[in-house]
């Protein structure tokens, strides 16, 4: 069962195509990454599971419900937070938190106020007089404290300081076992050890979209080296990414590593090669996908 | 209604200092209207009501955007909101916040004009509330949801009110006239198209916020005023709204033959523009001496001899004719060289009339004796006497509250006025009479002011009584204390045309030219 699923999803302004054919996944009570660089359609992509957009083309399921008719109770348990939310600047915190109480049927007030504490949240500025981490802690609080069933937070970290980053990440331990988590950032460093699924996205196309643990597994660094000049190929396999190769040395990103398979491809094409794999961190995997700039996928069909 | 009072109790926190404002200028324009003399407002008369009318929209865009419907950053979108219940929410708030001060202050203005808050008068003034909420909320709270902010509204308005400047810059004048029933049918007809689409703007926007289509909707909407403008002046709307029933006309139409000034007037008028203008008297025959008869407008036919026509495009013309004033003017203008033939052709005329007819209700007297009395159930009339350092003043005010009645004749009587003699004038005679009539409508005024004035002017005596010190002029009908009034009150019996022959005109028997010009035949 998956508490968000999007088909052919596509959405375009004008000439520019903000998200091109996304098929998301995520798994109920999964905590999803949604990484990318500046611009790449996370935030779009966001906006059309929330109903905030309407899509060009192509299906978004949350929760069961087709996104499009996301409104009102539907939104009961869905929790999002944003940097680019216009929150009523207006109200002092205390009552932005009582306004937002009866909206809630399952509002628990002992968490809010563990939250509150927990967030050190000035109960009477106004919203508009906070700084923007007590700002986003407001807004965390307000979508926490109901105990929604998925929780949506884009770009919720960024610019703040890492004192703030930890305390909010670590009010996300209240959420209910169960509760999915869908989490935008182009900083891998501040979710990297919080999710347990991954996706990214580059160019409004969602190019990895896995388990953490199966990105690590899949991705390897290989270098092959032989005692005399390599036969190298005009057209490298295509799940060879970056591949160069110098007289006797050959070097590229495995994205889909298996010891047994990878070192017969390697002889296959290359010759009677020495083979030394090194698993590449996530950051050397975002790297290697933003300068290739292509998608791949585990079921991608591989050679 | 918990979590519309909920989204309630948050906007009235939220809006309180407009709100208040907007509640101190309405009690600065009833003041305003109630004391309209009073010194401290004789040099800001004008700011009152436009301070009234822009916090008005103000509130109601704030209010409306206090939610904004526009963007995608908006807080409120992600919450579980109804819309329903946040467009129930809205609406209590601008009826709560705008039209009960205005209720308020229209009970203390009926008040002050002798007027006292009754069982009779809740419905009318009711209607008036929705009427302001129709005609002011709704068009301001439409807009409102398709722009982001009160600066991006005001653009917008100013944008609309270009447009309308844009549409009045047009040929208008080069169309026939609409006149005033179907006028009528294109305002319902332009409502029933304008209303439901600014109702979807509104709906569509609180349940789907796509905000594009929506303004297109709303600009089709606003596309529509001037489609409207050039149907009422359409022969086919006329024909609507003035049918041509086979049965005879309610009254009949001839020329008044006046003894030796027969007052029918060619005057040319090359200086203004070129041309001539005809002026016809004519006098009206009802055949119901309680029918008025109200004239919206007419069109003429004049032909001659050796077939020739000539015909004048439908003039907005307004004209009453009744049993005790049956007199009036056909008055036109035509080319010059249509002017000159006519003048030779032995031309005769008809008149093809479009017109309302009013059945007046039986009489009743009214006795002015008492410092305040009362002209009809609801309608009061006060004598008032002022003095100033300079000038000491006295008359009669008479007011109705909401609307005038839809017509009411006033007359007095000259054997019963009880005016003093004018000095160096003999007693009047009996057997003339004067008459004031009002035409008013027959739902609440569009204003925000609930007190209409009733104006009895009264004219001059019919049959005319000359003045004996200036015997040119005839002496002018006033009422005193004390003089009676007969009223009667009527009630319209539908628009309809006719067509009368006017007969020969007879311009050749043209007897006199002034050296400006003016022909009289």
């Amino acid at each position: 069962m998956y508490a968000i699923q999007t088909t052919a999803l596509n959405k375009k302004f004008r000439r520019i195509h903000a998200v091109c054919d996304v098929n998301l996944k995520v798994d109920e009570g999964s905590v999803y990454a949604l990484m990318g660089p500046n611009g790449a359609g996370k935030t779009t992509l966001i906006k059309l599971l929330m109903n905030l957009m309407s899509p060009n083309d192509g299906q978004i399921n949350v929760l069961g419900a087709n996104a499009s008719t996301l409104e009102g109770k539907g939104l009961e348990k869905i929790g999002y937070v944003s940097e680019n939310q216009k929150l009523p600047g207006w109200m002092p915190v205390g009552m932005f938190l009582a306004y937002c109480r009866p909206f809630y049927p399952t509002w628990d007030t002992a968490l809010e106020r563990r939250l509150v504490k927990r967030f050190e949240l000035p109960i009477k500025r106004r919203l508009k007089h906070l700084s923007r981490g007590m700002r986003m802690k407001a807004a965390l609080c307000s979508a926490l404290a109901f105990r929604p069933r998925l929780l949506v937070l884009d770009e919720p970290l960024s610019g703040l300081d890492p004192l703030v980053r930890d305390d909010l990440m670590e009010s996300l331990s209240e959420l209910a076992p169960g509760t999915t988590v869908l989490l935008s950032s182009h900083d891998l460093a501040e979710i990297e050890s919080f999710a347990s699924h991954i996706g990214y996205m580059d160019d409004g196309r969602l190019m990895i979209s896995e388990a953490i643990a199966s990105v690590r597994s899949r991705f390897c660094s290989v270098v092959a080296t032989a005692e005399v000049p390599l036969a190298i190929p005009q057209t490298p396999p295509t799940e060879w990414l970056q591949f160069t190769a110098d007289g006797t040395t050959a070097r590229w990103v495995e994205t889909a590593y298996d010891p047994e398979r990878v070192a017969a491809r390697a002889r296959e094409i290359l010759g009677s090669v020495e083979l030394t794999a090194a698993p590449l961190t996530l950051r050397e995997v975002f790297l290697t996908m933003a300068r290739i700039g292509r998608p791949t996928a585990p079921d991608e069909p591989q050679p | 209604m918990k979590m519309i009072l909920h989204i309630l109790a948050k906007d009235l926190r939220r809006h309180r200092w407009e709100l208040m404002l907007f509640v101190l200028a309405c009690a600065a324009w009833a003041w305003q209207t109630a004391e309209p003399f009073g010194l401290l407002w004789i040099r800001t008369r004008e700011f009152a009501p436009i301070l009234f009318l822009g916090l008005w929209f103000i509130v109601t865009v704030r209010v409306v955007q206090g939610e904004s419907l526009v963007g995608d950053r908006e807080f409120w979108m992600t919450r579980p909101y109804r819309w329903g219940r946040l467009i129930a929410a809205k609406a209590l708030l601008l009826l709560l916040c705008l039209n009960l001060p205005l209720l308020i202050a229209q009970v203390i203005l009926l008040h002050s004009a002798g007027i006292g808050l009754s069982w009779p008068l809740l419905p009318g003034l009711f209607f008036l509330q929705a009427e302001f909420a129709f005609f002011l909320t709704f068009p301001a709270a439409a807009l409102a949801a398709v722009t982001e902010s009160l600066v991006q509204w005001g653009l917008a308005l100013a944008g609309i009110l270009v447009f309308a400047l844009m549409l009045s810059s047009l040929p208008w004048d080069k169309l026939p006239p609409g006149l005033e029933g179907g006028e009528n049918i294109c305002s319902v007809l332009g409502m029933a198209i304008i209303a439901p689409a600014l109702a979807f703007v509104l709906a569509w926007q609180y349940a789907r916020r796509r905000v594009w289509p929506a303004r297109l909707v709303f600009a089709g909407a606003l596309l529509v005023i001037p489609l409207i403008i050039l149907l009422s002046s359409t022969p086919l709307i006329r024909s609507i709204a003035y049918p041509h029933p086979s049965a005879p006309a309610p009254f009949q139409l001839a020329i008044a033959e006046n003894g030796e000034d027969p007052g029918r007037i060619y005057k040319r008028s090359e200086n203004i523009a070129p041309g001539a203008d005809i002026s016809i008297p004519v006098i009206a025959s009802p055949a119901d001496p309680d029918a008025s008869i109200d004239v919206d407008g007419f069109r003429v036919t004049l032909t001659g001899d050796n077939g020739w026509r000539w015909q004048s495009p439908w003039l907005n013309r307004s004209l009453k004719f009744s049993k005790d004033d049956p007199r009036g003017s056909i008055f036109f203008a035509m080319p010059e060289e249509s002017a000159n033939q006519m003048a030779h052709l032995h031309a005769r005329a008809s008149v093809e009339i479009a017109f309302g007819v009013y059945r007046l209700g039986p009489p009743h007297k009214v006795d002015t004796q008492a410092d305040h009395f009362s002209l009809t159930s609801d309608a009061v009339c006060h004598w008032f006497h002022g003095t100033s350092d300079r000038f000491s003043f006295n008359g009669v005010d008479c007011a109705a509250p909401l609307h005038l009645p839809e017509i009411m004749e006033v007359r007095i009587d000259s054997a019963t006025s009880t005016c003093p003699e004018s000095p160096g004038e003999p007693p009047l005679p009996t057997g003339h009479s004067a008459a004031a009539a009002e035409h008013g409508t027959d739902l609440p005024d569009f204003d925000p002011d609930p007190v209409h004035k009733i104006n009895l002017n009264f004219g001059a005596w019919i049959p005319p009584i000359p003045s004996a010190g200036a015997p040119d002029q005839n002496l002018q009908a006033k009422l005193c204390r004390g003089t009676p009034l007969t009223v009667r009150v009527g009630t319209p019996e539908g628009r309809r045309r006719a067509t009368f022959d006017l007969g020969s005109i007879g311009t050749e028997k043209a007897i006199q030219e002034d050296p400006d010009g003016t022909i009289r035949f």
